[in-house]
């Protein structure tokens, strides 16, 4: 046969957007005939400018990939358990939903229902599950590795302080980035190839990186200097290194500091406030007037303002006071000597002075740029962080840590800094003006996100109250996702103890895999998933979870076979943040949905409807768009009671809503995107938004008093340590570094390949491919010097042991780019679902070491610690591997 | 003249395998193929180790081993110095495996599926991929990149240079001087790999550091 | 990072290599005997013989390795450059040649003419015997080939196992042929101590290059050290050595299970000789800056 005997009767090429990880960049695709056989980037969007990752066009494989599930099924075996079969058997559609339906039907309360979803597909979850939550009436909901891998620190604490998602350097005028524990730009989700283009035309032009990290990661390995570090002690070597800069140094941007935070701020002995009995506003002390006022916001241009003090010790209407600034230098000068600090992490004391010194060099504090004609301060030193360093007790100010290095030299969404990720701030597209999210103050004037996508915003925290979510979220005030409580064997006496007057019954899950991606895989089996009696999923291939637990699983369409009608907002993960234009990306089918298939969000309305709560649903889509997607629903646009809205009509009223009447759906289909120029004032807005934040936390002092005194209402304040809650960033250990028995020499931790994405990759068999050539993804690694002394060589199996005997094994590979302590393991491998044969048995399942627990969670934010102290041991000969 | 020629760009590159991918994408290279390897190297002892990935692809070379060795005149070099392999001449022998120093020629007997465990025919796309595989290349032979010839006819770069996140690859005309790899090569200490095999490749890589 | 050598040239083209060179030898030994008077004809009959089928059978077993038989129709096209194509001539030409000659001896004819057809056979085998060497040393990437004494040895070991098959199959066909053996086997003991210090040479001289060294690691305490040692050393050369000394002066050489057993064993020895010596072809690092990168299995 050749090329010519085929009569093609297609050739088109579709543009959308990817879902191979949450990086959601712009690609096309190419449908020959009715069978997709490319995607490339799209080199219209700015998010990806043409170019696509080893993940995306891996996804190729994972349309057509013959593992997938094509019909529904249902279990037959009622036995549930991690490595349980579930001996699927094939049902009908409707017998799924009428099932599903008279489940959800004949619950003993409705708020024992519970929602679990990816977070892979970041933006297929923004309409369904919420809107029957609201609609159906529950609460109960998380995204399985949210806390853990996602950011129950991270994106909370860049949400206090940056108004954002996340933080990445401004490439575009960065000269100088510290990294820790975070792949930013080298194949992380936050703008995936966006990222990667710019951080490489940065590197060409001379930016400097030094990565604190155990591993030799993939950003390390590109970084100007690796510096070697113990897990989780970030927050020790940035107190470090501020104290080099506050108090050897003396090197801090006052401007920033007095106008945009609220270091003038002045504090009383007990940590809080001085503020002024007319306005109840928090005071600052003005050194030209010689007095106490309530502070004030300042214009940017010219740089002129009162002059604020920042530091020395003041009497206000008798009381005794000083400028929070003045008690952070005195606390880290104080509490973070560098010797102290080089014990804690292993970080030479020289190392953390030079490296502190550079990064208050490199912000040139004082220098300022011009920017298509508005005058912006310049600060090209960044300090970035993601998951590595939010994984631990520390979790909270750890982050926090890190991005006071930001604020001391004012490197916070100025043109060099460090940015808000995604761009918080949008003016909205010129048609229609939305969508527009702009921060604002609170009456103390620190800064509050206007668009945020969980269901409660960072700042202000909140009111803790009675539970009424499953995992007693309610009860703590900075909480996201609260995996404790869930996991815990005490979750029943919890929900009793905390007067939980319902139980858990229905799971509704989506895509996750959490039986791999929250701690060891019994702990949330037996303590949190068989607590429920009836289970449904939505997967595209069956996974560790839906084998375990699930008793219905419906074949979802993949992100190649649905629409999604915003991508790229809310910005989270995936707008780039610079000078490119906005892009508003759309999502659509590249084939029929093939087999019997259905897009989750048709069913999910399917079962809204079959369950009378249509109208609800739709009401809360129109609520939940304004907070989303920024400004009100038009009256025009507005979903309406008694229709019978299909999923492609919503898609088509929120982007006529959002980008104009002309801009509708099928409009967006051919281009599979819309762009308007960005206004720099929007990208580099910390001067134009008459905002604070904090680098002195006093809100904490106030919302830990109030959790632990309903906690002990209960008789529960053993949940809370309150030493966390003060005003102050602090390193605080986990349960790692205290223990002291010999046997265990390592801690470990894990990383991820940077073509690999969440539980959910693994069975690509391209990625597969790739790993096995890797030198790193399926093998363990330790440091070569540690593994000679062990007698350990190359692909030698061992046993990896924790504090309380779970093990993992695997071969492991010697290497030097490792600090000797650590054993470094690449996740989330070593699967062992039968619905995932290609991923099965290859590489480890890291998070089998994790253990969930009150004192292994981060009090500040109940994110969980994901390192671990274990011991090593070689395999014996004859053993099983 | 044109000589058609690569530059990658070992600073910019992380080590993504995208081109990889996008290799065995756009060509349709079967299980066992990867024409665009990535291998990874570390040097130095903790804590100054350094590690860096070399993105391979067939090295184009002026003088190619591989056309040296090759008994069926299979191996040809065209006007623009880009070195093919003929299906209907090569009878699978190796030789070339043996003689190019870069790994850039790989061979798989058989065809076999992604997809061991599934039950069934194959899927659309592996099917298609197969089809073109037959059609292009072929199992049996020596097969190599040729800087995919037909997506440079059609006037667009290479896969594995489109699909690069960090732009770390640059397609263009060596015998120009004026061409964006030759000033990348000028300029930034552009080098061929082991060039003590006298092969003078038409890749250049400058340096991570 | 731990050197890789080349995996796809394998047992296949060992039995080549192998069934060759020994073919090839066998040839000439009974071409060669062929000249040495009526005491030889019988053993001179039986290399002829043998010689040209184990260089059939060895081609077969190459051509049912190749990727793609029915394209080595072309193979010949490049003798400019390429040693596979030189060594196709070679051995068609040696196939012309030795074939007349064979199918000439078996039926007893030819007269006059097999002297003529024996000088060219002889050089032609010679031609057989070294070329794959060349081949071999050809491949620059593969430090561990590209050895100049690699065609010396592959030659030494060619003529040994051709002189080990001559006495074995003599020893089966021809047993009286008592002294010519004995004669043979004098010159297997003295090649047997030839190729010993050949290769020994041959490893030294690799010694040159890191890959070089990695490959004779591996030769001589890595992955191919056992079937190098046993395999090659004890029971290609060192036993059969012994054995055939203690035949020729112990027992003055007419012990012919000594001969059978020697050739047994030297014959298996130098199929792996050929085997390690393709298996420990470590491929070139690839170099860039500091770095040096290790090639997947090729």
């Amino acid at each position: 046969m050749t090329a010519q005997s085929t009569q093609v009767k297609e050739d088109v090429w579709i543009p959308t957007s990817c879902g191979g990880c949450y990086g959601q960049c712009g690609i096309k695709a190419h449908r020959v005939d009715g069978v997709i056989v490319a995607l490339e980037g799209n080199p219209e969007t700015p998010a990806g400018s043409g170019r696509i990752c080893a993940k995306g066009t891996a996804q190729l494989h994972t349309l057509y990939d013959r593992h997938r599930l094509n019909y529904p099924v249902k279990r037959t075996n009622p036995k549930k358990g991690v490595h349980e079969d579930p001996k699927w058997e094939r049902i009908s559609w409707e017998e799924a939903m009428t099932t599903i339906v008279d489940k959800l039907k004949n619950m003993k309360d409705r708020r024992g229902c519970y929602f679990q979803a990816t977070t892979v597909q970041t933006s297929e979850i923004r309409f369904a599950v919420p809107a029957f939550m609201r609609a159906f009436g529950f609460k109960n909901y998380w995204v399985s590795g949210g806390g853990l891998w996602c950011g129950n620190g991270a994106h909370f604490m860049n949400g206090i302080t940056h108004a954002a998602w996340s933080i990445i350097p401004d490439w575009n005028y960065n000269n100088y980035t510290l990294y820790f524990g975070c792949s930013k730009g080298h194949g992380a989700g936050h703008a995936a190839l966006q990222s990667a283009q710019w951080v490489a035309d940065a590197r060409v032009r001379g930016m400097k990186a030094v990565v604190f990290d155990p591993y030799l990661s993939t950003q390390a390995s590109k970084a100007e200097e690796w510096v070697p570090i113990r897990v989780g002690t970030d927050a020790a070597a940035v107190l470090g290194m501020i104290n080099v800069m506050l108090n050897e140094l003396n090197t801090w941007d006052a401007d920033y500091l007095r106008w945009k935070t609220n270091a003038p701020y002045l504090i009383k002995e007990d940590g809080k406030y001085v503020r002024d009995p007319e306005t109840n506003k928090p005071l600052v002390w003005d050194l030209g007037d010689n007095r106490a006022k309530p502070f004030d916001f300042y214009e940017m241009d010219p740089f002129v303002g009162p002059d604020l003090a920042l530091l020395g010790s003041y009497t206000v209407n008798g009381v005794q006071c000083q400028p929070s600034f003045q008690i952070l230098k005195d606390h880290v000068k104080e509490n973070y000597p560098l010797e102290k600090v080089e014990q804690i992490t292993s970080v030479p004391i020289s190392t953390l002075r030079r490296v502190a010194k550079e990064f208050a060099e490199n912000a040139q504090i004082g220098s300022t740029i011009t920017i298509k004609g508005k005058k912006f301060p310049l600060r090209p030193s960044a300090a970035i962080f993601f998951r590595g360093s939010q994984g631990h007790v520390n979790s909270g100010w750890n982050c926090l840590a890190i991005d006071l290095m930001n604020h001391v030299v004012g490197a916070a969404d100025v043109p060099g800094g460090a940015m808000g990720h995604g761009p918080p701030v949008s003016h909205g597209h010129p048609d229609t003006g939305k969508p527009e999210t702009i921060p604002y103050a609170c009456p103390d004037g620190l800064m509050i996100v206007k668009g945020w996508v969980y269901d409660h915003k960072p700042y202000p925290l909140r009111e803790p109250h009675a539970p009424t979510r499953l995992d007693l979220q309610d009860m703590f005030p900075s909480s996201i996702y609260n995996a404790f409580t869930i996991m815990s064997p005490d979750w029943d006496k919890y929900r009793e103890q905390f007067k939980l007057d319902y139980e858990p019954e229905i799971m509704i899950n989506f895509g996750s895999n959490s039986v791999m991606t929250m701690a060891n895989a019994h702990d949330i089996t037996e303590n949190f998933l068989k607590k429920f009696n009836f289970i449904f999923s939505f997967n595209i291939y069956q996974n560790e979870f839906t084998e375990a637990v699930a008793d219905i699983v419906l074949p979802d369409a993949s992100f190649m076979e649905r629409y999604t009608p915003c991508v790229t907002f809310p910005s989270t993960f995936c707008h780039p943040t610079g000078m490119d234009e906005w892009v508003w990306q759309i999502r659509q089918p590249l084939v029929e949905p093939m087999f019997e298939r259905r897009d989750f969000n048709d069913v999910m309305l399917d079962l809204a409807d079959r369950l009378g709560i249509k109208d609800k649903y739709f009401q809360v889509i129109n609520d939940l768009i304004p907070v989303r997607y920024g400004g009100e629903m038009s009256e025009k646009y507005r979903l309406k009671e008694g229709e019978d809205y299909t999923w492609t009509d919503v898609c088509d009223r929120v982007l006529k809503d959002r980008l104009g009447d002309t801009k509708g759906l099928e409009a967006l289909k051919k281009t599979g995107l819309e762009k308007w120029p960005t206004k720099p004032e929007e990208m580099y807005w910390r001067w134009h938004v008459p905002v604070r934040v904090p680098i002195y936390f006093e809100f904490f002092i106030d919302g830990g008093q109030k959790a632990s005194k309903l906690l002990a209402e209960y008789g529960g304040e053993n949940l809370l340590d309150l030493r966390f809650y003060t005003g102050l960033v602090n390193w605080f250990p986990c349960p790692s570094h205290t223990e002291k028995r010999p046997e265990y020499e390592l801690w470990a931790f894990c990383w991820r390949p940077s073509f690999h994405t969440q539980s959910s990759s693994q069975n690509n068999p391209w990625l597969d491919e790739i790993s096995i050539n890797d030198p790193f993804v399926y093998l363990m690694q330790i440091n070569e010097d540690f593994g000679k002394k062990k007698g350990l060589k190359d692909n030698d199996w061992v046993w990896v042991e924790n504090s309380v005997g779970k093990k993992i094994k695997g071969p492991v590979k010697l290497v030097q780019g490792l600090h000797p302590e650590h054993l470094a393991v690449a996740g989330c491998h070593g699967h062992w679902a039968r619905g995932t044969p290609i991923a099965k048995g290859k590489g480890q399942f890291f998070d089998d070491l994790i253990q969930v627990g009150i004192e292994y969670t981060d009090p500040l934010t109940q994110g969980t610690d994901a390192c671990v102290k274990v011991k090593i041991y070689k395999m014996k000969e004859g053993e099983a591997r | 003249m044109t000589r058609h020629g690569f530059v990658i760009d070992l600073k910019r590159c992380y080590g993504c395998y995208s081109c990889s991918v996008a290799c065995k994408a756009a060509n349709h290279t079967p299980q066992g193929v990867d024409w665009a390897k990535c291998v990874s190297a570390e040097i130095g002892t903790y804590p100054s180790a350094l590690r860096q990935m070399l993105p391979l692809v067939c090295q184009q070379c002026a003088e190619p081993a591989c056309m040296d060795v090759c008994p069926t005149g299979a191996t040809q070099q065209d006007e623009n110095g880009i070195v093919t392999v003929d299906p209907d001449l090569c009878m699978g022998c190796k030789t070339c495996m043996m003689a190019c120093p870069y790994g850039a020629r790989q061979t798989v007997s058989t065809f076999e599926t992604y997809f061991p465990d599934a039950e069934g025919e194959l899927d659309p796309y592996e099917a298609y991929c197969l089809e073109q595989w037959e059609l292009k290349n072929g199992f049996g032979l020596a097969t190599k990149c040729d800087y995919c010839k037909d997506r440079i006819a059609d006037g667009k770069d290479p896969a594995c240079v489109e699909a690069c996140p960090a732009k770390a690859r640059t397609f263009g005309d060596l015998d120009d001087p004026e061409s964006e790899i030759s000033i990348l090569i000028r300029r930034n200490a552009g080098f061929q790999l082991n060039p003590e095999f006298g092969t003078d490749p038409s890749c250049y890589y400058l340096p991570p550091r | 990072m731990k050197m890789k050598a080349q995996t796809k040239w394998g047992w296949d083209h060992a039995i080549y290599l192998f069934l060759g060179g020994l073919g090839a030898a066998t040839y000439v030994i009974g071409a060669l005997a062929g000249y040495a008077g009526e005491a030889w004809l019988g053993i001179s009959k039986v290399g002829i013989i043998s010689g040209v089928i184990i260089l059939a059978i060895g081609y077969v077993v190459l051509l049912v390795g190749l990727g793609r038989p029915m394209n080595a129709i072309h193979a010949m096209k490049c003798p400019g450059t390429s040693w596979i194509s030189r060594g196709v001539i070679i051995v068609l030409l040696f196939v012309i040649f030795a074939g007349i000659h064979w199918l000439l001896t078996v039926f007893n004819a030819g007269g006059g003419l097999l002297p003529i057809l024996g000088f060219i056979g002889i050089v032609m085998g010679f031609g057989v015997m070294l070329y794959t060497g060349f081949l071999l040393a050809a491949n620059r990437p593969i430090a561990f080939w590209a050895n100049p004494l690699l065609p010396i040895v592959f030659l030494a070991s060619a003529l040994y196992s051709g002189l080990l098959a001559t006495l074995l199959l003599s020893s089966i066909f021809v047993p009286d042929a008592v002294e010519q053996m004995k004669f043979l086997a004098v010159h297997s003991t003295g090649l047997a101590v030839f190729l010993i210090l050949a290769m020994a040479l041959y490893i030294w001289g690799t010694h040159r290059t890191p890959e070089g060294r990695a490959a004779a690691e591996m030769l001589m305490s890595g992955q191919f050290s056992g079937m190098f040692w046993v395999g090659v050393f004890l029971m290609g050369l060192f036993v059969p050595l012994v054995l055939e000394l203690i035949n020729l002066y112990g027992m003055g050489g007419t012990a012919i299970g000594m001969h059978i057993l020697a050739g047994i064993l030297g014959l298996i020895g130098m199929l792996l000789l050929r085997q390690v010596i393709l298996g420990c072809g470590v491929m070139a690092r690839l170099q860039a800056a500091r770095f040096e990168y290790v090639l997947p299995h090729i």
